[in-house]
């Protein structure tokens, strides 16, 4: 739901009155802080003392009573006011929440901090000046962060204890998200806002409050409030937190038409039309003749486009990543590159700066090149009612042929050609355009682009122990994953971190001559290699052995291991693994068929295919498994059904296949 | 507008105006590297570290005392960066006291790769607060300059700065090797005459040292990097100096140097800060009467006084730690009033409560880190980190955590600030290293207890015709073990918990479903029990025909192995703990299956430990039953391989399968 505030048509007399209140404000600081900030403590229920067990969550060892959170924007200033009443449970909650802090940067400062531990016994113990800790933590160029801290004196199970907060910051509130959840569970989280008393208009974008942002009789606050909030809950493959959290997003707008949605939208699209028509659409002779040295003679759209991609992700520095050859300190002191000239004689500039350059030399080129703004279905969901840029975090260069739309994000590390940022897939863009909102669906790539192939070629011996070379080459978003982790580590650190991440998939695996290939080559696909040996990998018993074929699942417990789900499973994007191993055995063995792990499912959103082949004459096996997850998401509902095939995979995983051991043919005689 | 004749005069005097201009702005010089840093970059290295991530050129450090106890300290380094994970050698930490100590000199260079020099000054630096979530204030400050992003392969990163310290700690250690190698280290350190500069030198560090009565020098060259070893000794692995500087007799008051000749010294030192703030006031008395109200004897009441210091919030904030504020606690009364206070202020508190039933204590000092370690042959108040309690033991009492100290009798060690483990115990972080207890009589450094792992693993197993299994673990720990049962359960909720549960018992690979769990936390006897009745799906494996394969015990706890020590061997001893392990599985079988085979017998026995697994069926029951043990040992590097062996014959061991048949 969203609310809008109408536009201020006060009378003459409110406004005199409001000019009186400001002048006394200016003229008496003292009285009138006093007035706005009311710092007496709120008397605690019965109810509330006499509480000896968690509410929201039954597991939690302390639970929020109240949050009340006041802002008011003067314009000039924000002023903030946040009054906590915490009940601790247990010495889990006590250890939660027992020392405080909180941090201002350079334009904030606490006026005051109070509060106060109300014992099981009765007794109340006062936070005392001396009890509070201020001093600068970080100071850094004009970067200074001012700490206050205290631990909570007296606190033990069964308390309660509350604090009041007063700050100030220089600056106004627009374009503030404001999370009404907390790490701990909350009864009743209360946000209150008044605006600024120039006459502008205001929006509030509000997620899971039902009754949105109301105006109280008594006060020119607008105030939101919603009860029995749970803390975020840990899970794997959960949405996103601000899906599930309740949080109020404040947008200010000169013009009153401009908060209508799709005037709000379209204000995105004409800003990256000019944004598109000036600096992409422009292309200076530099640039152009660039891009024609690029892509000499290089036949086809999309191979055109890849050779701009990957002059842009390879020899273009982007100033913000490890590596670049810049710290924070050399970034700060620069000049920014204000056109794709600049970015192309610099050879370095920002993601942004990098995308620029692209969409820039695929214009000279000829292509048609606009800019979106894209939604990160990662972070937040798209919802076209909620007005505010964290709708639309990430930026992308939009190229269309034959009516299709295709972005590109070369600014941004390790996103491969044709691909987006995962989190952009499957979501929302705004588009540049210069007379309204325009906006597209972006679409996720297959599986099959993003797949972990696995070959694996391994020796079985008598004693149990198999041995043998894997190779694992990533392509798609598995590169990009890989990458991610292993591209900034030393080589010490990214062999520990290969051996541990196998061992979770093969208990016991030795690995050694451990190889990366094409890591830093961003035009390839990155490959893992190395040898791996498994003492003890099969069972013998007597004159048999048993071994499990699906090798690189030795080890993996399976995936959803919960009994039921309250939430969507969601996955960052859509991925395949494929293995194809071949294990030879002693030749003195004799398999024994039966027992071959089975295909459980094959369709569109996911599958499980698997196939062994015995050789006697090789006296090997050949298994090919193929498993994919081709949605980004499985909704709760379902989660029955998933977790059997899940269970059933895990099981056709595990089979075990048997050989014996010949008998020696010698001893007879 | 101006005449036409008179425009070309105007156009050469604008020219000129703009010479003169430009001429009289200083061209701004780019930046040079400093002579030290030069020389430092164009030593010869040839081989030398060509495969590591970085090479320090230069580590060097210039100390210079006044008679009275300020100092002022200055040091260099240069690295040079030759892959891109080196870049985090590029990181400048200067640490100093605020309010102390003060900076008067930072200056940073990077040469890139292709030659660009960039200059960094004071202002570059950021300043931190060096502290945690747990920290209300800290004193300690670090200047910090991150150029990692920015040092690619082929630059050399140079620094320098200079520190005026008021420190009155005048004991240091001084590194020769660490995680780069380094071509060149010196350390210099002027004295006033008549000022000494002893040293010593620990795991034997390579170096030429040299002192004329003025100046103490230590010179090193060409020190291969560290690879520090898992399961190592602690602290034998990095070479080097433990300095101290002794004023003379005439400035000793003046200066007010913090040094010691002994652990004696050490020990009376730091206890004159601590005991007279370990003093019970009323209200602490008050307490004490309440929590021994319903105790029989004097070990109930140093039990019930334990349990609630340990309850105690921890937090820590210490001011003048220049001088020594960093050593000494809080009034135990207001560590009372407040329910917070750090490891020292606990340990007064503790002291003080004790005191009200005649039971006397010591503070005692040691190292709380598992990468540090206490030396003995440098007596120093560096070398700790934490503060804990020697209670003088009651007559009749005996638990893991006594010792015999040779100077003060029977003590029982006990850390009031780790929560989770009892009056009688010691936690896994004190092993392997030395306390001192904080009393005039006490000459020397000892050693900490090993008080052993323990855990006994019963699984009461049902098999079903239709391959699942139902179980009944009984899951006993007790020792560190139960400790950490025990922390572990607390940190998390219970149904986070409950999903680590499932987590763990899945490591058999199967499916399962917990139908009860319960936990029973022993605190006076340290033992922690875990009771989970669950069902594993398919838990019998068909393999073949009629046989189905199923692991002898559920779940197997044995995964860890020791590294291969690679094609060069392991150069250090490999220590090994005191422990103890049981599974013993019971399995029933259903009408329909037989057994065919039950696991091999397995026995080994090693110098430091055995591996034992015995199996048995009677009828349709089958018992299996695994016990390994390990004692306190450090086994030499030439002997890793029977260590290797033995931890794969203990996992083979825990990989146990039974055979069995269905009937036709």
């Amino acid at each position: 739901m969203t609310t809008y505030l109408p536009p201020r048509g006060a009378s003459v007399f409110a406004h005199l009155l409001k000019f009186l209140l400001l002048a006394c404000v200016i003229a008496f600081p003292g009285m009138c802080q006093a007035a706005l900030f009311v710092s007496s403590w709120r008397p605690i229920s019965e109810e509330d003392k006499n509480m000896t067990a968690p509410q929201v969550d039954p597991d939690a060892g302390a639970e929020i009573l109240l949050r009340e959170l006041k802002i008011e924007d003067n314009w000039t200033w924000t002023k903030k006011d946040l009054y906590v009443r915490i009940k601790v449970f247990d010495e889990r909650g006590v250890e939660l929440i027992k020392n405080f802090h909180i941090d201002c940067h350079k334009d904030e400062k606490v006026n005051s901090i109070k509060a106060q531990v109300l014992r099981p016994d009765g007794t109340v113990v006062a936070l005392e000046k001396g009890d509070i800790f201020e001093r600068e933590v970080f100071d850094e160029g004009d970067k200074r962060v001012r700490r206050y801290s205290y631990a909570y004196p007296g606190l033990v199970p069964g308390s309660i204890v509350e604090y009041q907060l007063h700050a100030v910051r220089e600056g106004f509130a627009n374009e503030t998200l404001v999370n009404m959840g907390a790490r701990l569970p909350i009864h009743k989280s209360v946000f209150m806002f008044k605006p600024p008393v120039k006459d502008i208009c205001v929006l509030y974008s509000e997620h899971m409050l039902p009754e949105g942002m109301e105006k109280s009789n008594w006060s020119d606050y607008w105030t939101a409030e919603v009860n029995d909030v749970p803390a975020f809950p840990d899970r794997g493959l959960m949405p996103p937190v601000l899906d599930l959290m309740p949080w109020v997003a404040i947008h200010y707008e000169w013009h009153w038409d401009n908060l209508k949605r799709d005037n709000y939208w379209s204000y995105y699209s004409r800003y990256l039309a000019k944004q598109a028509r000036y600096k992409v659409k422009v292309s200076s002779g530099v640039v152009k003749s660039k891009a024609i040295e690029l892509t000499r003679g290089v036949d086809g759209s999309a191979e055109k486009l890849r050779c701009l991609y990957n002059f842009c992700t390879t020899q273009i520095s982007n100033i913000e990543e490890p590596g670049s050859g810049y710290s924070m300190i050399d970034i700060d002191k620069m000049d920014k590159n204000d056109s794709a000239s600049e970015t192309l004689s610099t050879g370095r500039g920002t993601e942004n700066d990098i995308n620029i350059l692209f969409g820039a030399m695929a214009s000279a080129l000829g292509f048609d090149v606009n800019i979106a703004w894209c939604n990160n279905r990662n972070r937040m969901a798209w919802n076209i009612n909620y007005q505010t840029g964290f709708m639309v975090p990430q930026t992308a260069i939009v190229i269309k042929e034959n009516d299709k739309l295709n972005y590109y994000q070369p600014g941004r590390r390790f996103v491969p050609f044709g691909m987006m940022n995962y989190g952009n897939e499957e979501t929302v863009a705004v588009i540049g355009n210069e007379e309204k909102a325009e906006y597209a669906l972006t679409s996720s790539v297959d599986s099959s682009k993003s797949m972990l192939i696995r070959k694996a070629d391994l020796v079985l011996d008598e004693e149990g122990n198999i041995s043998g070379e894997v190779r694992m080459r990533y392509t798609g978003h598995k590169s990009h994953s890989l990458r991610s982790v292993y591209m900034d580590l030393s080589d010490d650190d990214r062999e520990s971190r290969v051996i541990d991440a196998f061992r979770e998939q093969v208990g016991g695996a030795e690995l050694t001559d451990i190889q990366f290939l094409n890591l830093e080559d961003m035009t390839k696909d990155p490959e893992l290699r190395f040898k791996v040996k498994v003492s003890g990998y099969a069972d013998l018993v007597d004159e048999r052995i048993f071994f499990e074929p699906v090798f690189f699942e030795k080890s993996v417990v399976p995936k959803l291991s919960e009994p039921t789900r309250e939430y969507d499973m969601c996955f960052p994007y859509k991925w395949e693994s494929r293995d194809v191993l071949r294990i030879r055995y002693p030749e003195n063995c004799t398999f024994q068929p039966g027992g071959e792990p089975q295909s459980v499912i094959d369709d569109e959103a996911l599958g499980y295919v698997v196939k062994v082949i015995h050789s006697e004459k090789d006296h090997s096996i050949t298994l090919a498994r193929n498993f994919k997850v081709n949605v980004l998401k499985f909704p709760a509902s379902i989660y029955d059904q998933i977790k059997t095939i899940f269970d059933a995979i895990a099981l056709e995983d595990h089979r075990i296949l048997s050989l014996t051991i010949d008998e020696d043919e010698s001893e007879g005689e | 507008m101006m005449p036409h004749h008179l425009q070309p005069i105007a156009v050469r005097l604008a020219c000129l105006m703009f010479l003169v201009l430009t001429a009289s702005q200083p061209i701004a010089a780019k930046p040079t590297l400093p002579d030290w840093a030069a020389r430092a970059t164009s030593l010869p290295s040839s081989e030398f570290g060509k495969d590591a991530d970085a090479i320090k050129m230069l580590d060097e450090m210039e100390l210079e005392y006044k008679r009275d106890g300020d100092s002022v300290i200055t040091a260099r380094q240069v690295f040079r960066i030759q892959k891109s994970a080196g870049g985090d050698s590029a990181i400048a930490a200067a640490t100093y006291v605020k309010g102390a100590d003060k900076v008067r000199m930072l200056q940073a260079w990077l040469v890139l790769p292709d030659g660009e020099i960039r200059e960094y000054k004071e202002k570059d630096f950021a300043d931190i607060e060096s502290s945690d979530e747990l920290t209300l204030y800290s004193e300690m400050h670090v200047r910090v300059l991150d150029l990692s992003n920015a040092a690619l392969p082929g630059s050399t990163f140079a620094w320098t700065y200079t520190v005026a310290s008021k420190s009155r700690n005048a004991s240091m250690a001084w590194v020769v090797r660490g995680e780069e190698p380094v071509i060149e280290s010196r350390l210099t350190i002027r004295v006033p005459e008549g000022w000494h500069v002893p040293s010593v030198r620990i795991n034997n560090p390579e170096v030429d040292e040299s002192f004329d009565g003025r100046t103490y020098t230590c010179r090193s060259k060409m020190q291969p990097e560290i690879k520090v070893e898992a399961s190592s000794p602690r602290g034998e692995t990095t070479p080097y100096l433990a300095l101290r500087v002794l004023a003379s007799h005439e400035d000793k008051a003046r200066s007010q140097l913090i040094s010691f000749e002994n652990w004696n010294e050490v020990a009376v030192f730091v206890a004159v800060l601590n005991d007279p703030q370990a003093q019970p006031d009323s209200s602490i008395r008050a307490k004490v009467a309440e929590l021994c109200a319903q105790c029989s004897d004097t070990w109930e009441k140093i039990r019930a006084i334990c349990r609630y210091v340990q309850n105690v919030n921890y937090a820590s904030f210490s001011k003048n730690i220049a001088e020594g504020g960093g050593l000494k606690p809080h009034e135990a009364s207001f560590v009372f009033s407040r329910n917070y206070g750090d490891c020292k202020d606990k340990t007064a508190l503790l002291r003080a409560m004790l005191s009200c039933i005649g039971v006397e204590s010591r503070a005692v000092i040691c190292m709380q880190d598992t990468h540090r370690v206490v030396v003995r042959n440098y007596p120093s108040v560096n070398v700790f980190n934490h503060c804990i309690t020697g209670i003088i033991a009651p007559e009749g009492v005996d638990c893991p955590a006594l010792v015999e100290h040779p100077d003060l009798g029977k003590l029982i060690i006990f850390d009031p600030t780790n929560e989770h483990t009892p009056l009688g115990f010691t936690d896994r972080i004190l092993d392997n290293t030395y306390y001192l207890v904080l009393d005039k009589a006490c000459m020397g450094l000892s050693a900490f207890p090993d008080t052993g792992d323990m855990n006994e693993c019963v699984f009461n197993c049902m098999l079903k015709s239709d391959g699942s299994l139902q179980v009944q673990i009984i899951d006993t720990s007790e020792g560190q073990l139960a400790i950490q049962e025990r922390a572990d359960l607390f940190r998390r909720k219970r149904s986070d918990y409950e999903r680590s549960l499932l987590y763990y018992l899945q490591s058999g690979s199967n499916p399962i479903t917990i139908n009860e769990w319960k936990c029973e936390d022993d605190w006076d006897e340290n033992r922690f029990r875990l009771e989970v009745d669950y069902e594993a799906k398919d838990y019998a494996r068909q393999c073949g025909q009629n046989l189905l394969m199923v692991k002898a015990f559920p779940v197997s706890p044995f995964g860890f192995m020791p590294e291969d020590a690679g094609p060069e061997g392991r150069a250090s001893p490999y220590i090994i703990k005191e422990s103890r392990f049981v599974r013993d599985t019971t399995l029933v079988l259903p009408d329909d299956v037989e057994v065919d085979s039950l696991p091999k017998e397995i026995h080994m026995k090693k110098s430091f430990g055995t591996v034992d697994l015995v199996s048995k069926s009677e009828g349709k029951q089958i018992r299996v039953t695994l016990t390994v043990t390990t004692l306190s040992a450090s086994v030499a590097p030439e002997d890793y391989d029977e260590v290797i062996q033995f931890y794969k014959r203990r996992m083979k061991a825990s990989k146990a399968t039974i055979l069995l048949r269905k009937s036709e």
